[in-house]
């Protein structure tokens, strides 16, 4: 399975999605939504959908278990609101029937009398002791505090000093693909397809929902036709599970952009008041940070978010005195959870924004300035972590760069921009970091990878099988990955940048003895041997082809399949949920802003991922190349603002990601040494190219503008206060 | 929605009076976007493939345009590229080349939100209806029962126009500002449009400008004063 | 009864004020996906005699006669062009592909005169085709190849 031909498949459409060619006889669901962002509901009557011709089954929360609230890790969502919306866009009934037009039909006959509820619309007034309560629990969803010395204490003697406010945007994943599946039941109880980060967990929600046991039911969760964070929460499958089983028949649903728009997971927006000092040769002393985070309705990956943000929140450098204290507040926006940088892109831009400032005011150039305040051994929190050399190898590469060529257009200021970040991989502490899958030869002669791990557009079956053929000595051809099941064990979820990581150490653990179950089949089949693996099949002594083909392998000795499993790696169990392996980056950003509209451009990125040796090159430069172009949305063009609990947007016609002609340069200068020590030896690609870009992008338009924008995207009217403020202070001087 | 195609201008005054006053007319389509169910639930007289003559004549310093060219293939002609170059550079940021395939100059001076009306009204553009005859574009929008059949723009001088597009990014969105200035020999004249703001013209900046919002008001200042400057610049070189 | 040629097989409907994504979409097999639903992703651009469109914004109504292609008939008339984007890795989930595919066999076009368009152009005609996973370097490097005249 080679890159190439999965693309080429993609581009004539012959490559499907889950929710593509539904089963003969599927019905089609459609889905009564909360049109207020808070509300109680009186009564829902579903027996007059019921009788509407077509229709087949009708469902709320009130067949499901009672009292259900399921979750990423924090419970608390019910799957269908269960006596109270929160959010616009918030399941409350769901219908299976014969058509589409049916189904929608139905909708309108359900006899459903909502109450509006006070609105909380803002974090910091969901705080506030008299704020409307939305949960049993209160409004605060999450916090996160850590301390060493007394920063407050420390700060106002620093030789200079920077406080940063700053705001980030709600962004939208836009995936192309919208939260979308397929049902239907089978002889053995449920089969589940649709696009997830995490087959086993879906199969487990499914189970609590449907009351099957999990080994009853498959979930097919890749390929995924994009995700980054939008989809690893449960959107489209519990209800499609229970109307499956309810109509004994398969279901499918897919979300309009519309409701996926109102419906879907979003990336938090922060508040920030981040302040940094640094004694006269710059060194830095200490450091505040204040964040507060919106999670919208429910938890989703909120805590686990806020928790990477602060733990990243005072960047790769020492600093002596420290207070983090992170808030993640419940309120009626919609709903936040996990997004590509998750978290620490936030914070990561306030504490880089104040190195930059930092650094000028010491009189040293940004590369220096990072460079003599570098904890390349311990983790931002103390704990103990794999050393990452690679930060020094990043800045000399940094220090090396060419100067940036681009120049300003007409009526435009350039900036220049400079970051540096680590991201924590895997999840922290007591998450799920192992794995399992297995190796195996399939009955047509593949040999394959089998793992719960999904690929969503990040090549992870092409890479799969480039991995599994080198550890092997096979060729690509023979090779491939069969992903997103939950069959052959729980691999965890794909994400958190761990999907590479655990499919190249389930290979690397199971390579060996995949390789001896094969040869001894071959040798129990055909007798003679030793045998050898060769690419294209076992090549007996003498040999320099292979005598005998993989697919005459399987045919003779029948399919091998060897389980394989990887342990956690072991981080410091501390006080707080911490990381021990952190990917690291490097990056460079030229913009342009207009001095007359106020509007940016991002003219070119060099980026500096250290991630150990790529798999696929082409797989490693388009994953810097997306995450990059994200961050550039991040700070100049996406935001979905909300008022009163309602988006001000409902599609893309309101909400604007970067086309061809918005996408800078993207040159990737990809640094391959980690520590010779390192546990693992590679790091996901996936992420860290966004967390870099995006500070670096701040700072470059700190550079054009004079000042540090208070809120991302760049906002036309700040671009020319500041610049006017510059004019002013030019002239005086 | 009923849908007629009509064959020439005539035909399509005709379906409009057989039809009665819920008819629309529409060629392109692409403002029924937002717009749902499915079928459409309108009655439209499709007027894209009607023949309203030929998509280009240029004569006696006026481009003549067939109001249901597609925009796709205004944008790639030469002479029209040749005559008034900033038109072209504009129809590059209007839709997509998918959108604009679809899309027409008429839509773009019909629709209230269309760009093109902004950018054509200080040329003194005339849209030429079918029945109702020649009229300043400014008050070809919205019209009910006529057809429009072709747009004629008078040719500035090189440099005299400028016309320059905000949007939310740097291509395929709908415009923030729009502005465009003609340095016409008895002066400038001005107009103004995007987002919720209708057509503003004008002949000096300040009018154009009651009632935006702030910020808004502070950019739309500031790209008509660079237009102003721009065309003042070009003609004092040509002089 | 509307008739038309969709991928060299004959197709009709009925009803001509259809949208083309909404008769598409759902035949089994379809290459014809529709992200936004309002021609604001060219995530189902198909050809109609040749000239990339929205599926989603065209009326059936007016294709009588016409001949409609999609990424499946595009990609076995220009295979080439398919190849040139897979090499370049121009894609990566492929949910937005077969747009990209339908609209770069009408950007690989030469006018009525028989001029070429250059890269410029090429990217100019492919910039309404938005792709959230890749960041458009490969498809950059697939426009200049493109232009060069490969594919």
């Amino acid at each position: 399975m080679r890159l190439t031909e999965d693309l080429t498949a993609k581009l004539s459409g012959a490559f499907r999605y889950l929710a593509d060619d539904p089963p003969e006889g599927c019905l089609h669901a459609a889905v009564l939504r909360s049109p207020l962002p808070h509300a109680r509901i009186e009564a829902l009557d579903l027996s007059p959908a019921l009788a509407m011709p077509g229709v087949v089954a009708a469902i709320s929360a009130a067949d499901m278990p009672a009292g259900l609230k399921l979750g990423l890790r924090m419970r608390d969502q019910p799957p269908m609101a269960d006596g109270v919306a929160r959010m616009i866009g918030e399941p409350i009934a769901a219908v299976a029937a014969t058509t589409e037009a049916e189904a929608r039909a139905a909708l309108a006959a359900i006899r459903l009398t909502l109450v509006p509820l006070p609105i909380v619309s803002d974090p910091e007034a969901a705080l506030a002791h008299d704020a409307p309560q939305l949960h049993p629990h209160g409004n605060l969803c999450a916090r996160f505090d850590h301390a060493r010395g007394d920063a407050d204490a420390a700060l106002p003697g620093a030789a200079h000093r920077v406080d940063v406010a700053l705001r980030t945007p709600r962004q939208m994943h836009v995936a192309m693909e919208t939260e979308c599946g397929v049902a239907f039941p089978t002889a053995e109880g449920l089969t589940i397809r649709a696009p997830g980060h995490d087959p086993a967990g879906v199969a487990a929600a499914a189970a609590e929902i449907t009351g099957l046991s999990p080994q009853r039911i498959a979930v097919q969760a890749s390929p995924v036709g994009g995700s980054f964070g939008g989809k690893e929460d449960l959107h489209v499958q519990p209800m499609l599970a229970l109307l499956a089983l309810r109509a004994g028949a398969p279901v499918r649903l897919a979300l309009s952009r519309e409701d996926s728009v109102a419906a879907g997971i979003k990336r938090h927006p922060f508040r920030i008041a981040l302040s940094a000092g640094c004694d006269a040769s710059g060194r830095l002393t200490a450091l505040t940070v204040d964040a507060l985070a919106d999670t919208g309705a429910y938890a989703s990956h909120g805590p686990e978010v806020l928790d990477t943000g602060m733990e990243n929140a005072p960047g790769p450098y020492a600093i002596p005195d420290l207070r983090l204290t992170g808030r993640l507040a419940y309120t009626n926006n919609g709903n936040a959870g996990a997004f590509r940088g998750f978290g620490a892109v936030q914070t990561e831009c306030a504490i880089e924004a104040a190195v930059e400032a930092l650094a000028k005011k010491a009189g040293l150039h940004p590369v220096d300035f990072r460079r003599l305040n570098l904890a390349p051994d311990a983790g931002p929190l103390g704990q103990r972590i794999a050393p990452r050399p690679e930060l020094h190898a990043i800045l000399d590469a940094m220090a090396a760069l060419p100067p940036a060529a681009e120049t300003a257009p007409r009526r435009h200021v350039l900036g220049i921009g400079w970051a540096l970040v680590s991201k924590g991989e895997g999840f922290a502490q007591g998450g799920p970091n192992g794995g399992a899958g297995a190796l195996a030869l399939e009955a047509d002669g593949t040999l394959t990878l089998r793992a719960g791990l999904v690929d969503m557009g990040q090549s992870l079956r092409a890479s799969a099988a480039a991995l599994l053929a080198r550890a092997l000595g096979a060729a690509e051809a023979d090779c491939d990955a069969i992903l997103g099941g939950n069959a052959d064990g729980d691999a965890g979820p794909t994400s958190a940048s761990r999907g590479a990581q655990i499919a190249g150490r389930l290979i690397a653990a199971g390579a060996e003895a995949f390789r001896a179950a094969l040869l001894a089949r071959a040798e129990a089949a055909f007798g003679e041997g030793p045998w050898r693996l060769v690419p294209g099949g076992l090549a007996g002594p003498g040999d320099n082809a292979p005598r005998i083909g993989f697919p005459a392998l399987a045919a003779a000795a029948g399919a091998i399949r060897v389980p394989v499993a990887v342990p956690a790696i072991e981080t410091d169990p501390g006080p707080v949920p911490a990381h021990g392996l952190f990917a690291s980056c490097g990056a460079r950003a030229v913009v342009a802003v207009d001095r007359v509209t106020g509007a940016a451009r991002c003219l070119a990125l060099d980026i500096l991922p250290a991630c150990g040796p790529a798999i696929l090159r082409e797989v490693y430069e388009g994953q810097v190349a997306g995450g990059a172009l994200q961050a550039v949305g991040f700070c100049l063009t996406e935001d979905l603002p909300c008022e009163a609990g309602r988006f001000a947007a409902s599609n893309l016609d309101g909400y604007f990601i970067p086309t061809l002609a918005d996408a800078p340069a993207v040159r990737v200068h990809a640094l391959d040494a980690l520590a010779p020590s390192d546990p693992v030896g590679r790091r996901g690609v996936g992420e860290i190219a966004l967390n870099a870009a995006a500070p670096a992008i701040l700072n470059a338009l700190a550079d054009a503008l004079g000042g540090i924008p208070a809120a991302l995207p760049l906002r036309a009217g700040e671009a020319l206060d500041l610049l006017a403020a510059r004019r002013a202070a030019e002239k005086r001087r | 929605m009923r849908h007629v195609r009509a064959r020439d201008a005539a035909h399509a005054l005709a379906l409009l009076g057989e039809m009665g006053p819920e008819a629309r007319v529409f060629a392109g389509g692409t403002s029924f976007a937002p717009v749902t169910p499915d079928p459409l639930p309108m009655l439209g007289v499709d007027v894209s493939g009607a023949d309203f003559g030929p998509m280009l004549a240029i004569a006696e310093g006026v481009a003549d345009i067939a109001a249901n060219a597609t925009l796709e293939s205004l944008r790639r002609d030469p002479a029209l590229k040749a005559a008034l170059p900033g038109l072209t550079d504009l129809l590059a940021r209007v839709g997509s080349t998918a959108v604009r395939n679809l899309g027409t100059p008429g839509g773009g001076i019909a629709w209230p939100g269309g760009d093109l009306r902004v950018a054509l009204a200080p040329l003194g553009a005339l849209a030429v209806f079918a029945a109702a005859g020649a009229a300043p574009v400014e008050q070809a929008a919205g019209v009910r029962g006529d057809v429009l059949t072709r747009i004629r723009i008078p040719l500035p001088p090189p440099g005299a126009w400028v016309v320059e597009k905000l949007g939310h990014r740097e291509r395929f969105s709908p415009a923030k500002l729009i502005v465009s200035v003609h340095a016409a020999p008895n002066g400038p004249r001005l107009a103004l449009g995007g987002a919720g703001l209708g057509l503003r013209t004008g002949l000096h900046a300040p009018p154009l400008l009651e009632g935006l919002e702030p910020t808004l008001a502070r950019i739309a200042r500031g790209m008509l004063e660079d237009a102003l400057e721009r065309t003042a610049e070009r003609n004092a070189g040509c002089a | 009864m509307i008739r038309f040629m969709l991928d060299d097989a004959p197709m009709e409907c009925a009803d001509p004020a259809t949208r083309l994504s909404a008769l598409l979409a759902p035949l089994p097999g379809s290459a014809v996906r529709t992200p936004c639903g309002i021609g604001r992703c060219g995530g189902c651009t198909v050809l109609v005699d040749g000239a990339a469109v929205p599926a989603c914004l065209a009326l059936v109504g007016r294709l009588d006669g016409a001949r409609v292609e999609t990424a499946a008939g595009i990609a076995r008339r220009r295979p080439d062009l398919a190849r040139v984007l897979a090499e370049e890795a121009s894609v990566q989930c492929g949910f937005c592909a077969p747009g990209l595919l339908a609209a770069a066999a009408a950007a690989d076009a030469a006018d009525a005169a028989g001029a070429r368009p250059d890269a410029e152009e090429i990217a100019e005609r492919l910039t309404g085709n938005l792709c959230r996973c890749s960041g458009y370097q490969g498809l950059r490097r697939a426009i200049a190849r493109i232009a060069a005249g490969e594919g």
